[in-house]
């Protein structure tokens, strides 16, 4: 089935699953609430704002530049850099060095570039168990789900639906307590961290002139995850990149506050290598993955490079009301909501999505929120304009257009025909894109040009 | 032409054309962030680490901090202590606590105690280092994380940190820096908070006046 036609159906089922919105309004209205405290603590969150946008843009202005300073110093230290131009590319490499270790098993922190390559389908097929440490993940793993949201991947799951998962995969007693459920999850992952060979985790920020990564997150799995096992490999969009260590004051504090309301997340942590000489432990190997997989496409598009600043903090999901409405399974696609409309299409196919920037009211709140002021809207809109001059739309639009366009032009091909006609006609034409659930207007008997003619002589 | 040439090759190609929507350069110097108000930065760091989850004790003195120290050690009745940095080991031997400085049965661990490397009082966050002989390991796998401070670690804000550990090991750089702002925690199951995900459930700071 086509994929706009699959996201029309699934839409169209979810938006009205009254247990679904209640789930996400339920999650949606806590981070809300924690959002304005944590805004509390700027005194001027725009001159933030400003300051993020510029030095991305800057940077990314500048990519090849930043990106061969990071390799630069990540390989002083030892590090390899891999440079992946596709997913396959990414994955090839990554095999390479599970065989040089011959693992066995994987863990694994949280990171939608690792779900953009596929890298746990990969691992299985392999006879390789990736094992998700990320609570949330880790729930959605068992669940043989995808992640509903980039920040919070189980945020359509009530705390019924995880004991149920966990007692029909785990065995484990049903129950309405987070804390004994979260128990579960630690207990059971905490050995597999010291029996892995491979830690893979993703990157929020690659650090050009320290060489090194940064990784943000509450729980810790990635910082164990960067611990125990023997290797340590980082997958990263090569847009990550930022000029200098001292930068992450800003997009730390950034990234917490629009990610999850907290005023800084509980560990931010930085990693440039594996174990030195005068260390106590960590990894033998470290691995960064800089992947493109059609970031350089979106480079070249100088409308649309903005979209590259963007830093995962998932604010633009959470304030968007199709989002909230639709639920982040429905895109199908890794990244959800506006930044994932914007980008899916140029990641993953224009053909395939581009029926993702169409499922927007352009309302413009996700702009208002970007941490790095991604005009959002506008990449929506030249996204259609794309689709459109590339020729994608569908024939039957086409010829609409063509026909619309021709009876226009003259008010007399207008007026040819009548209002009965025109009423049929027109159910006839939006049958399917008016939707089941909107009644249509119907024509008035009198045009108005005819009531104008008639009300003006009258004067 | 391997990936890596090709993949500059496609950036500076893209590149020639710069971006659409060029950014204003803005006041860089001007902090973002709220005033403090208070007048010490020991005293900014207590106030914004006591908002968080983690247990606080500041010790007027090294010899206060070595009683209270071995007080609350002697009444939680651990048995399974880790130690790894020499000189709280000295320290522990003096008020006679009995620790592990190896890492033989690590997986029994009740309590890791670690030094640190810089408190920020902006966020109230203690920053680890892998240069510490607590390695990687004794700040991250216990569930009780003990860590002891002394008031001239304190820097103001994270920038103030990061330059520190910049200038301090120069072409030494520790492989790896951790911002540790609370106990571990999620939030993956309806937003509810649980301490203790993966982490240390239990984040104690002795912060020792110098
Ligand atoms: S586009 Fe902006 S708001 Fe959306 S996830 Fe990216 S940084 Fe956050």
């Amino acid at each position: 089935m086509k994929e706009s036609k699959k996201f029309s159906e699934i839409v169209d089922k979810k938006s009205f699953d009254i247990k679904h919105r209640q789930t996400i309004n339920h999650n949606i209205g806590k981070y809300n609430v924690a959002v304005q405290r944590g805004l509390l603590s700027f005194d001027d969150h725009e001159l933030a704002r400003e300051r993020a946008a510029y030095i991305k843009t800057e940077t990314i202005e500048n990519l090849d530049k930043y990106l061969l300073m990071f390799e630069e110093n990540f390989t002083k230290k030892g590090g390899k850099v891999i440079w992946a131009a596709t997913i396959q590319e990414a994955l090839a490499q990554i095999d390479i060095i599970l065989t040089k270790y011959n693992a066995k098993s994987v863990v694994k922190s949280k990171s939608m570039t690792t779900e953009e390559i596929g890298l746990n389908e990969f691992l299985e097929h392999k006879n390789i168990a990736p094992i998700e440490t990320d609570l949330g993940e880790y729930i959605v793993q068992l669940a043989h789900q995808k992640p509903y949201h980039i920040v919070t991947p189980a945020m359509h799951l009530r705390k019924e639906d995880v004991a149920k998962i966990f007692h029909d995969t785990l065995g484990t007693p049903i129950t309405d307590d987070a804390q004994v459920l979260t128990m579960i999850c630690r207990n059971n992952v905490r050995q597999k961290y010291i029996e892995a060979e491979v830690g893979i985790t993703g990157a929020n920020f690659l650090i050009a002139d320290v060489g090194g990564i940064a990784i943000t997150e509450n729980e810790g799995n990635a910082r164990l995850t960067t611990t125990f096992p023997k290797v340590h490999i980082a997958i990263a969009g090569l847009e990550k990149i930022i000029p200098s260590l001292e930068d992450l004051d800003l997009f730390w504090s950034m990234l917490a506050t629009s990610g999850t309301g907290q005023r800084l997340t509980v560990y931010n942590s930085i990693l440039t290598g594996a174990k030195q000489n005068d260390e106590t432990d960590g990894p033998e190997e470290m691995y960064v993955v800089l992947l493109d997989n059609g970031r350089t496409n979106l480079l070249a598009d100088e409308k649309k490079r903005q979209a590259l600043n963007c830093i995962r903090c998932g604010a633009c999901l959470n304030i968007c009301p199709v989002y909230k409405n639709i639920g982040g399974h429905s895109y199908n696609t890794t990244y959800s909501g506006p930044i994932g409309a914007v980008i899916a299409p140029h990641l993953e196919g224009m053909a395939k999505f581009k029926h993702l920037s169409y499922a927007s009211s352009l309302c413009g709140a996700c702009g208002t929120v970007c941490p790095v002021k991604i005009d959002l809207p506008q990449l929506l809109v030249l996204n259609r304009q794309e689709s459109v001059e590339t020729g994608l739309q569908p024939i039957s639009e086409k010829w609409a257009m063509n026909i619309w366009q021709t009876i226009m032009q003259k008010r007399k091909r207008v007026d040819s025909v009548s209002t009965r006609f025109k009423n049929v006609g027109f159910k006839q034409f939006f049958k399917t894109s008016w939707g089941k659930r909107r009644a249509m207007p119907t024509i008035a008997k009198q045009s108005f040009q005819a009531w104008w003619r008639a009300n003006k002589m009258k004067k | 032409m391997d990936s890596r040439e090709k993949i500059l090759e496609k950036i500076k190609k893209a590149l020639i054309i710069p971006t659409d929507k060029p950014m204003p350069k803005p006041d860089f110097k001007k902090s973002p962030y709220i005033q403090f108000t208070e007048a010490t930065c020991e005293v900014a760091f207590a106030d914004a680490y006591n908002k968080g989850k983690g247990e606080f004790y500041f010790c007027e003195s090294l010899e206060v901090f070595l009683t209270q120290l071995k007080h609350y050690l002697d009444n939680k009745n651990f048995t399974k202590i880790f130690i790894w940095e020499e000189y709280l080991q000295e320290l522990a031997k003096f008020i006679k606590i009995d620790f592990q400085n190896n890492d033989k049965n690590l997986n029994d661990i009740e309590v890791g105690i670690t030094l640190c490397e810089a408190l920020v009082a902006r966020t109230g966050s203690i920053v680890v280092s892998s240069k510490q002989s607590a390695g990687r390991r004794l700040t991250i796998f216990p569930p009780i994380h003990i860590v002891v401070a002394f008031t001239s670690q304190c820097v103001w804000e994270i920038k103030d940190a990061l330059t520190l550990l910049k200038t301090q090991y120069e072409n030494n750089f520790p492989s790896m820096i951790s911002f540790i702002t609370g106990p571990s925690q999620t939030a993956d199951i309806e937003k509810t908070l649980v301490l203790g995900a993966h982490g240390p459930k239990e984040l104690i700071l002795f912060l020792v006046k110098e």
